[in-house]
Formats: structure tokens, sequence, C-alpha cells
């Protein structure tokens, strides 16, 4: 049974409509960033609102569970709803059609919004069967690459170069991979803005300044993008993102067999989230099948932002076999 | 180890195969496991039905150049490690 409950179809139409990872959403909370979607819901959307579920005590003091990143988000389960609690900040109750926030602290709408996209959306993605990527998805030609990598390594900057030279983004950061029977797999579009440090903005020649912060008390801005896709995309193949010491060569190299099965494996986003649920051996399955049906690589590059550019040639090259 | 005895997956192992190497999940203790050209022909093998190391030692040594005591003695210690982290069982 994919559904806990049949959703209720809106009793008012005073929220907002967005479609995020192919998941129609009735939202009760604006989400900034993301545009919003006219459309008739159907009875698989998802719907987010404040408050708490019925029959949940307010602020109950949680044991147990599992820290997923220690000290900063925990996972427990409260009756028939996965708790996401980000430390003194707010718990997200889901279940396969719904989220519900509540806040811990006074939150500015752009913390809220990122909370619900990135934990909130991808434990419905779990619960639904769908296993999201930690990745940066671009296209081009209806070619969709996906850069993958540790915190650090580059693999947003190197996305957003690519959408600098024309490509255009279709996830950043989270990204839903949906795969047929016949071995095709498409990523399916997240939300149009990507998330970067100011300095990679700065040299992207965009005044970070200018840019709102992604979340209050981080960094990180909102760079939003034009170029957006509006529907799924052909992916074909991931670039995992390593750094090297200053003075090592560039170099691309092909991840073939039961490592490129381990690459896909390791950059399931929230992976401990997968084993709480006990979803490992549908992720097991999924991960051998994408590993299968797309070519995997890895880029080495050195420390230093001007070797973008020569990724994106190296990349292209790729490409050609793809 | 009795080289009559037959060998089979455990219940609790799921695998993948990618290119022509397999990857091997056990259930019990969430730990992939890749296993080598050799180790994916054994995996695939005792797949298709449980098999003895004789069975097994036949088949490899048609396919692969080895000898019998090498191929016997790698197949052993494949079993065991496989038998000790419980990818593999006993199959009467």
């Amino acid at each position: 049974m994919l559904f806990m409950y049949p959703p209720r179809a809106p009793e008012r139409i005073n929220g907002h409509t967005y479609f995020v990872h192919g998941l129609q959403i009735y939202s009760e909370v604006e989400l900034s960033g993301v545009p919003k979607n006219k459309f008739k819901l159907d009875e698989k959307y998802v719907h987010i609102r404040e408050g708490l579920p019925e029959g949940v005590e307010p602020a109950f003091d949680q044991k147990g569970g599992q820290w997923i990143f220690p000290d900063y988000l925990r996972l427990n389960q409260r009756g028939d709803y996965w708790v996401l609690e980000h430390v003194d900040r707010v718990r997200l109750y889901v279940n396969a059609s719904e989220i519900w926030v509540e806040k811990l602290r006074d939150l500015e709408p752009e913390d809220i919004t990122i909370y619900i996209l990135a934990s909130g959306l991808s434990t419905v993605l779990l619960l639904r069967g769908v296993f999201p990527l930690h990745t940066n998805v671009v296209v081009k030609d209806r070619v969709a690459i996906g850069f993958v990598g540790q915190q650090g390594a580059g693999k947003s900057t190197t996305s957003a170069h690519f959408v600098q030279r024309g490509w255009t983004l279709v996830a950043d950061d989270v990204c839903s991979v949906r795969m047929t029977k016949d071995c095709h797999s498409y990523a399916v579009p997240g939300y149009p803005f990507m998330k970067l440090w100011p300095d990679a903005l700065d040299r992207m020649g965009e005044d970070s300044e200018s840019h709102p912060r992604v979340m209050s008390g981080f960094d990180k801005r909102r760079w939003a993008v034009d170029a957006f896709a509006g529907e799924d995309q052909p992916l074909k193949a991931l670039f995992e993102v390593v750094r090297e010491p200053a003075g090592e060569a560039l170099r691309i190299e092909p991840v073939v067999g039961t490592e490129a099965f381990q690459l896909i494996a390791s950059n399931a986003f929230r992976g401990p989230v997968v084993l709480a649920m006990s979803k490992e051996k549908d992720h097991f399955r999924f991960c051998g099948d994408l590993a299968t049906c797309i070519r995997v690589f890895r880029i080495y590059r050195p420390e230093g932002l001007d070797t973008l550019g020569h990724i994106y040639d190296l990349v292209g090259k790729q490409l050609g076999d793809v | 180890m009795d080289d009559q005895l037959k060998f089979a997956p455990a219940p609790e192992a799921i695998y993948n195969k990618i290119d022509e190497e397999v990857v091997i999940m056990s259930l019990a203790n969430d730990a992939y496991i890749n296993l080598n050209e050799v180790g994916s022909q054994i995996w695939e093998l005792l797949i298709g039905s449980p098999r003895s190391i004789d069975e097994l030692v036949l088949t490899l040594i048609a396919e692969f150049d080895i000898s019998e005591n090498q191929c016997r003695e790698d197949v052993s210690v494949f079993l065991k490690e496989m038998l000790s982290k419980g990818l593999v069982v006993t199959h009467s």
C-alpha cells in the first residue's frame, strides 16, 4: 500500500499548489522561491500544513529515535507519522501524503521552505518507494547528467557552471529518479534555484550580496535559475566530483561494475533514513538497476575554480559516447 | 570442508549484477560485498542450483585456465568466507 491515508481534497483553496520532485503539493505554508502551479489536484497530492497531526501532543519529549546527523537532525516515529526533528528549530510529521510543520521557534519563511523541500519531501518520496539521489542535475538536448560528491567537492559549483554555459537546471541537491522496465531512467525536476556559497557566486560574476540567504544564519545564497526543466529528462550519466591537491592532473575516468553501484548507493539522499525505514532492500535493487542503465564517471578535480572550463570540455567529450 | 556438501545462497542475501560483477547485500547486517570475477562466477552457479565444491570446481576449471588444486583451494576459501558472513548456507 502506497498511502497511509486517503488524502482529502482541500476544504478551502486558500493554500498554494506546487509541483516539485514529481509530487503535486497543496501547501498552506508558502514555499519561498518555488513557483506556484495552477493545476487540478489528483488523489495523490501531498498536503502540507502547520501544526500537529490529530492526537499528537505539542512539543512532546521525543525520546528514542536515531540521529541522522548528530545534534542536528533526528528521526523518530509517532503513530503513523515519521518525525524529522531539526533540533530546536522544527519538527516535520510525515506520512506518504501529509507533512505537518511544528515550529519549535520563530522561523523565517525561507527556513521552513528548505526543511520542507529537503527533509519533508524526500521522506514522502521514500514512503512512496522513490529513492532520491543527493545530486545536482542539468540537461541539454535531452541528455541529463548529475553531479555527486562529498560536501565541498564542488558538485554545485560545477553544475552552476554548466547552467551558465547554457544547460538547463533539473534539480539541485535532491533529485528523484524514475526508471522504466526497459532501462530508461529519468531525472524528475525539483525547484528552479540552486544553493551556492557566496564566493562561488562572486566568481561566476554574480553579486552574492544581492541574492537572498537560503536560510537565516546560513551563508549559502539562493540563485534563481530561469532555465529550468519543466518535465522529466532522460538521465544518462552521473559524475562524481573528487577533489585532488593542486598540481594534480584534471581527468575523468569511467566507473564500472560494482564500483558504480557503490557510488550510486553512497549518494542516496539521507541514506540513514533509508535504513531507519527498513527500505534497504528496495534501495539496493534500485541502485543496481540504475548502475546498469546509466554511465558513471569520476572527475578528479585539482584545487582551484579555474578548472571548471576544462571540466566542461572533458565532460562534453565523455558525453559523445553516452 | 566436505567436498560433497552442497551450498546455496542464503535466503536473506540479495544481489545485483552490474556488468560482469556481482554485489551482494546481506539483510542481516546491511553490508555490501563486492565479488571479483571468479567470485561472481561462483555466485551465479550457486544461484542456478545448490552445488558442491566438486561440482563448482569442475565447472570452473572448464572455464578458467587454473589447476584443479588451486581452484579447489580458492573455492573452499570463498565458501568459508561467504558462510562466515551468512551469505551462503549449506544445502542438503
